[in-house]
């Protein structure tokens, strides 16, 4: 059973980056940092016994492989301790923030979708030097601008100016208050969509079975939209996948720009007070997040394109 | 930030580069007009950061609170912030921090990069492949967000910000090297050169490096933009340069609220973050085309 042997093979592959990738945080955490963790979190004047306490609350004290032992349990059971600053545990905290955030990407990343894939698309009805030209400079200054100055200067022009839309914060779920946020999270990434969308589709559109669409009488547009489409989209739907991450770690800079209360806000605001578990906490949900559904994402391509299982899973 | 480029670099695949850099890289990008313009504003950027401490600018650090948030006047070219500091040489100190960020972080991601991937590439087997997860892992990670979750452990500090955007740099010059490296292999001009006698050391330097310059000097372009970008990233939210060193994205940050009564303050440093990057992002695209024959005659 092949199928069965790829997403046995990919979800193996998922818990090796998983591991990784909380072992990464937890040797900068404790080996990288200069002095020590309780010392930072509690500050300069906390008292000795207060450090103790929360060294052994931490399990500081204990060999260096067993604290990593029991920092990977408590990481596999979702268990991040107790936020110093809001004394609660840090995964309610989490859940709390999490649905703005997931919000906020969700809109972004249907926004780039819709407008990548339009671009690419008429990128590659409309092929004049002219157009392309003006194409590659657009994405160029998109990729170029921080995701914070767009948002200030869609805020600028947009809320301050035309009083179009709320200039910030969720506004009790209200769609309108999605718009600004999601296009600056989205400006960057749908460049990178439409300059995939236009390679591939444009491949596609040289393969002989379009020539023979076209040969049997259908036109050149129909032929794209029934035909190449289908085959072109599997490099982009990968890409969104990646792009998640993005927007999962611009989602921060956005949430602090537009009031936004999610995940991203909540871990600069920890981070500011050093509330470690808080921070690496909302971290290592961001990071699993997205390591999950990009694992998903691989899966249900290789349900579509079965090139992809047979192949085997290495990307290159 | 530094995964959109990352992801670019990876859509757009570098061409066969055969010694192309030998080739004619430098007459075809010197035909391009992209390619001009991107190096001069490159250059002259690089120039001004350079120039600074001759220029004849005032204190970028000193405050002086009868004159905050002045507009720009023939006394401050480009008003001065909510400390009364001169904005224009603020602005030009902040560009020595983000060329300096972007530069060396991109040099440390492209030496560990050479070791790492010449190390897979030339060892093969076991150790290749775990080299090889291990830099899937560090792939695997928004880039963004594990910048930031360094930056927060670390602490601010050039050095830290050095480290945390290379972490997550490398393993796309780890690949580049790796993937030239096993082209190159069982290339006939390099067994022969192994049979004249030549040590891996030559080989890799007069055979492994020309054959991957061409894409190496576009990543390395679009990684110095990424870099900037992160580091006015970092800075906007706090974890960049210490105060009160300048930064594009902390003076952004400082004047966030002030949009409205004083936009100088937002739209200087926001401009200057955007041309920089923007000149190495241009330059990246213009070495990828010029490397790619078809691209090259339709962009001119």
């Amino acid at each position: 059973m092949p199928f069965f042997r790829f997403i046995l093979y990919r979800l193996l592959q998922m818990v090796v980056v998983l591991l990784g990738a909380i072992t990464i945080l937890f040797v900068v955490l404790y080996l990288l940092v200069p002095g020590d963790a309780a010392q930072v979190s509690l500050g300069n004047h906390a008292s000795p016994e207060a450090v103790e306490a929360l060294r052994s609350h931490l399990g500081l004290d204990r060999p260096i492989w067993e604290q990593y032992g029991l920092y990977l349990w408590r990481a596999i059971h979702l268990d991040f301790g107790t936020s110093y600053d809001l004394n609660r545990s840090v995964s309610s905290i989490i859940a709390d923030y999490l649905p703005a955030t997931a919000y906020l990407a969700g809109g972004a990343l249907l926004l780039e979708t819709l407008f990548g894939i339009g671009w690419g698309m008429y990128l590659t009805t409309n092929r004049s030097l002219r157009l392309s030209s003006l194409s590659t400079i657009a994405s160029a200054i998109l990729l170029s601008v921080p995701v914070f100055f767009l948002g200030l200067l869609l805020q600028y022009f947009f809320a301050s100016k035309l009083k179009l839309l709320p200039i910030s914060g969720l506004g009790g779920w209200n769609p309108l208050n999605l718009v600004l946020p999601a296009l600056s999270l989205a400006a960057a990434q749908s460049v990178i969509i439409a300059a995939v969308m236009k390679t591939t589709l444009a491949e596609e559109m040289r393969k002989p079975y379009i020539l023979a669409a076209r040969s049997r009488g259908l036109s050149r547009s129909r032929a794209m939209r029934s035909h190449a489409m289908r085959n072109a989209l599997g490099p982009v739907v990968t890409i969104l996948g990646i792009d998640l991450g993005v927007l999962l770690g611009g989602a921060m800079i956005t949430e602090i720009v537009f009031s936004w209360p999610g995940l991203g806000r909540m871990t600069y605001y920890a981070a500011q007070a050093r509330d470690v578990p808080l921070m690496l906490g909302g971290v290592i949900v961001l990071v699993i997040i997205f390591i999950v559904i990009n694992t998903l994402i691989d899966i249900v391509y290789g349900l579509l394109d079965p090139r992809v299982r047979l192949g085997g899973g290495f990307g290159e | 930030m530094v995964s959109s480029q990352k992801a670019l670099a990876s859509t757009w695949e570098p061409a066969q580069s055969n010694g192309i850099l030998r080739a004619g890289l430098l007459q075809r990008l010197m035909k391009n007009r992209t390619a001009i313009a991107s190096l001069t504003l490159a250059g002259f950027i690089v120039l001004i950061a350079l120039l600074v401490p001759l220029l004849p600018i005032q204190d970028p650090l000193l405050p002086d609170y009868d004159q905050i948030m002045q507009s720009p006047s023939s006394g401050h070219f480009l008003g001065t912030d909510l400390h009364g500091r001169d904005q224009l040489s603020r602005l030009l100190w902040a560009s020595r921090t983000s060329l300096l960020v972007g530069i060396v972080a991109t040099l440390m991601a492209v030496s560990a990069g050479i070791v790492i991937g010449g190390l897979a590439g030339y060892s093969g087997s076991i150790i290749d492949s775990l080299l090889m997860r291990f830099s899937d892992i560090f792939l695997s990670f928004p880039a963004i967000l594990g910048a930031i979750a360094i930056m927060a452990i670390l602490g601010p500090g050039r050095q830290n910000i050095f480290l945390a955007i290379a972490l997550f740099t490398w393993p796309v010059f780890a690949r580049l090297f790796r993937s030239t490296i096993l082209s190159v292999k069982e290339r006939t001009f390099v067994r022969a050169a192994r049979v004249l006698g030549s040590s891996n050391m030559r080989i890799f330097i007069r055979h492994v490096m020309p054959n991957s310059a061409g894409p190496l000097v576009s990543y390395t372009a679009m990684a110095v933009a990424g870099a900037i970008l992160a580091e006015a990233g970092l800075s906007f939210i706090n974890l960049g340069v210490q105060r009160p060193n300048p930064s594009w994205g902390m003076m952004l940050a400082e004047s966030m609220g002030q949009f409205e009564q004083a936009p100088w303050l937002i739209l200087a440093p926001g401009t200057a973050v955007t041309l920089t990057a923007l000149s190495f992002i241009l330059l990246g695209t213009a070495v990828t085309n010029a490397l790619d024959g078809k691209n090259a005659r339709e962009y001119q």
